[in-house]
């Protein structure tokens, strides 16, 4: 571990210690097991959990399925990095709410397909019965995959494919039973710490959870961040308890995932090609559910007024006018963003040279351990710490959160390209007398501009995603249009659509921009069109 | 003088071969001739760059001065890879430029266009490396090791991807610059007609089996 990875590991665990700090009583004067004794009586708290893990483990188990239907298909044909950049880099929140307005009873959907199958047709538009959480299983699954789908490509690509296809052919596989029995298995056995990023993810959720419900009981990530933000200092402590419970019941199950991931050879081979067929189906459906989200909001952006009976809507442009109370937040979402993404790429590049220089070639698993980190204990620890040393909630402890949430993601995308650098490179720069500072500007900065500027536009895009971080570090007080849209979807369905379609159309012009920008940057260099990073020869 | 004396090299605390000792006087080229995995290349590199589990045993004495095992012959040898290695996002002009950074700025142009005329590569110096051809591109990378004038050239497989008549107009640019610059030449080749006409030390790589 170099200082700054130990730096790091301190920033991470320094939360839990204001967490416990927190769960102690130590400023309450409460006694800890009080606040045991108020969770525990907590009402329906199992049931809360028993739903919490049937939403992680069915959303994580839908999203491998379609991440190993999709990944054959990709690596079988010419795979483009616009299309996993572009799904990832897609709000979940947003597309959790264009789904909802388009599935749910009062939604676009089922008001066109009421009338054919002969459906109620309410006003109504959240989903108040959904006691399966089969809503943030949907949402979920499609945000998961996608994440799940980039990496596992990613992986793939560093396997000796054609060969396997070759071999695989020779002994009599069809393609599909050498991706299942072949080649999958690899990918997974590399690709477990995004399981678990996902794993995590689906069981602490608080956006999606927010918006799509299921509200009879609220998953267990609402419940406790309901608790933390309690003014009764008993039922903070309670929340506090709850999610070092939550940290450690986690921690156990990374140990699982480590003792399932250590079995490194097996005597046979895998045969699960039936559930590929559900895997496909939903695969099929994935850009189906995305057009529909995106419609939906745009729909109800422009709507002035759709009666139930109505096929169609009342359509405005005065609707749009709800626009100008967006800007405000607006603003403050993009000087966040943008803000979270210039920091996070420099100090990603400062951190990588760095570990270059010490002779590291790999990145060290604390970068996915923040995201292996739930975001409420790290985002209420980090407000412990704020106020520790007498900082207040605001816009700058805001873009900290964000840059510590993008920062992994930025590192995973450029380290290894990074890391890859032949030995002879460094070499004849050695050998040029240029200083270290003038090698990283002139060389290595530009030989991977590409990817930094992709890099850059996915930390803008997580930083357009957060919410719990917004909402605890900036004491309620800063408003993004991510909060916005939590605020307005039980209230103002237009505001709230417009919200999201803004939330969901960011990351897709920064992503445009960050194309524009690499295409004019190099075009008439050969050697620099590769995926993100130079081909070097 | 480019004194060797007793150098060898280790890789995970093994030997890789027997060691050395020889000098080379200013304007002559030391040939290391073998088989692959003889460890000459490792041997090439190990004089510039330290690397994890590789050690440069014995003593390298360049001109009367001991080789400070810091920055090995860095600061005054240049290299030829097997590869061009050339840098994708830059010129041709700049990635020869590229090793001339301690030169005075109106200097590389000078010598940029002079060395490009030398090898056969006029007016080439704003184009794309990653569009020429193979043997153009390692023409690039010998304009680059010869420009600042190096103390010591360390040429590993440099023809091995040129054509014959280039290979012979190569040659004889590079071992001209260093009969006519005194300065020092390590050559690794598998080939002994790689190896220069005059002014040569040879050694031919000594496996541990023939000890």
């Amino acid at each position: 571990m170099t200082p700054i990875e130990r730096l790091f590991a301190l920033i991470l665990f320094l939360p839990i210690a204001g967490l416990i700090d927190d769960a102690y009583g130590r400023y309450s004067e409460i006694n800890w097991i009080n606040g045991v004794d108020r969770l525990i009586n907590e009402p329906a708290l199992l049931d809360s959990i028993l739903l919490s893990v049937w939403v992680a483990l069915s959303s994580l188990l839908i999203s491998l399925f379609v991440a190993r239907a999709v990944t054959q298909k990709v690596t079988n044909t010419h795979d483009s990095p616009l299309w996993r950049s572009l799904l990832l880099a897609m709000p979940h929140s947003a597309l959790a709410l264009g789904l909802l307005l388009a599935l749910s009873a009062g939604g676009v959907g089922w008001r066109w397909l009421a009338p054919i199958l002969d459906l109620p047709v309410h006003a109504q538009y959240l989903f108040p019965r959904d006691n399966w959480g089969l809503g943030a299983i949907l949402s979920l699954g499609i945000k998961e995959s996608a994440f799940l789908t980039a990496t596992a490509v990613i992986i793939a690509k560093r396997l000796p494919l054609r060969s396997y296809r070759v071999i695989a052919a020779q002994a009599g596989l069809t393609p599909s039973e050498c991706h299942h029995q072949l080649i999958w298995p690899q990918i997974l056995r590399s690709l477990w710490p995004a399981v678990f990023v996902v794993f995590v993810f689906s069981l602490t959720n608080l956006e999606v959870s927010l918006i799509l419900g299921p509200d009879q009981p609220q998953l267990i990530g609402v419940r406790l961040f309901q608790l933390l933000i309690d003014p009764d200092p008993l039922n903070r402590q309670a929340g506090s308890i709850g999610l070092i419970i939550l940290l450690l019941v986690l921690g156990l199950i990374w140990l699982v995932f480590q003792i399932l991931n250590r079995s490194r050879v097996s005597n046979k081979r895998w045969f699960l090609p039936r559930i590929n067929i559900a895997a496909r189906l939903f695969s099929i459906s994935f850009s189906g559910r995305i057009c529909m989200a995106v419609v939906s909001l745009l729909i109800w952006s422009v709507t002035l007024r759709w009666d139930v009976l109505e096929p169609l809507p009342i359509v405005s442009v005065q609707a749009l006018t709800s626009v100008f109370s967006l800007l405000p937040p607006l603003v403050t979402s993009l000087v966040i963003g943008f803000s979270t993404s210039v920091i996070a790429v420099c100090v990603a590049v400062g951190i990588l040279e760095y570990s270059v220089s010490r002779g590291h070639n790999r990145l060290h698993w604390i970068w996915w351990a923040y995201l292996w980190m739930p975001a409420l204990p790290l985002a209420s620890g980090l407000l412990a710490w704020v106020y520790f040393l007498d900082g207040s909630p605001g816009v700058w402890p805001v873009i900290l959160g964000h840059t510590l949430i993008a920062l992994p993601y930025v590192m995973i995308i450029v380290s290894e390209p990074w890391f890859d650098r032949d030995i002879r490179h460094e070499m004849i720069l050695k050998q040029s007398s240029m200083s270290v500072c003038l090698r990283l500007f002139l060389v290595w900065v530009p030989r991977h501009s590409r990817l930094l500027v992709l890099a850059g536009a996915l930390a803008f895009a997580v930083s357009c995603a957060l919410y719990t971080q917004t909402v605890l570090l900036g004491g309620g007080r800063v408003e993004t249009l991510m909060t916005e849209l939590i605020v307005t979807v039980g209230s103002d369905r237009r505001s709230s659509a417009l919200a999201g379609l803004i939330n969901l159309l960011l990351p897709f012009v920064a992503f445009t921009l960050a194309f524009l920008v690499n295409q004019s940057l190099w075009k008439h260099r050969a050697g620099m069109q590769g995926e993100g990073y130079a081909d070097f020869r | 003088m480019l004194i060797f004396d007793d150098v060898s090299v280790k890789r995970a605390n093994s030997i890789l071969f027997e060691p050395i000792s020889c000098v080379i006087k200013p304007g002559e080229i030391l040939t290391f001739q073998g088989e692959s995995g003889r460890g000459k290349s490792t041997l090439l590199h190990a004089l510039i760059h330290e690397e994890p589990q590789v050690e440069l045993v014995g003593q390298v004495t360049l001109d009367g001065q001991c080789m400070d095992m810091s920055v090995r012959l860095s600061e005054c040898a240049q290299t030829v890879f097997q590869d061009p290695m050339l840098f994708s996002h830059l010129s041709v002009g700049a990635n020869i430029a590229l090793s001339m950074h301690r030169f005075p700025r109106s200097e590389h142009e000078r010598r940029v266009n002079a060395l490009l005329n030398q090898l056969g590569l006029d007016e080439m110096a704003t184009a794309d490396p990653f569009r020429l051809s193979r043997g153009q591109m390692m023409r690039v990378a010998v304009a680059r090791a010869l420009a600042p004038h190096p103390r010591v050239l360390l040429l590993d497989e440099p023809f091995s991807a040129l054509d014959i008549e280039n290979r012979e107009h190569v040659k004889t640019v590079l071992f001209g610059q260093i009969k006519n610059d005194q300065s020092y030449g390590i050559l690794v080749t598998h080939h002994a007609e790689d190896r220069p006409p005059e002014g040569e030390c040879i050694c031919l790589m000594p496996s541990l089996s023939n000890v």
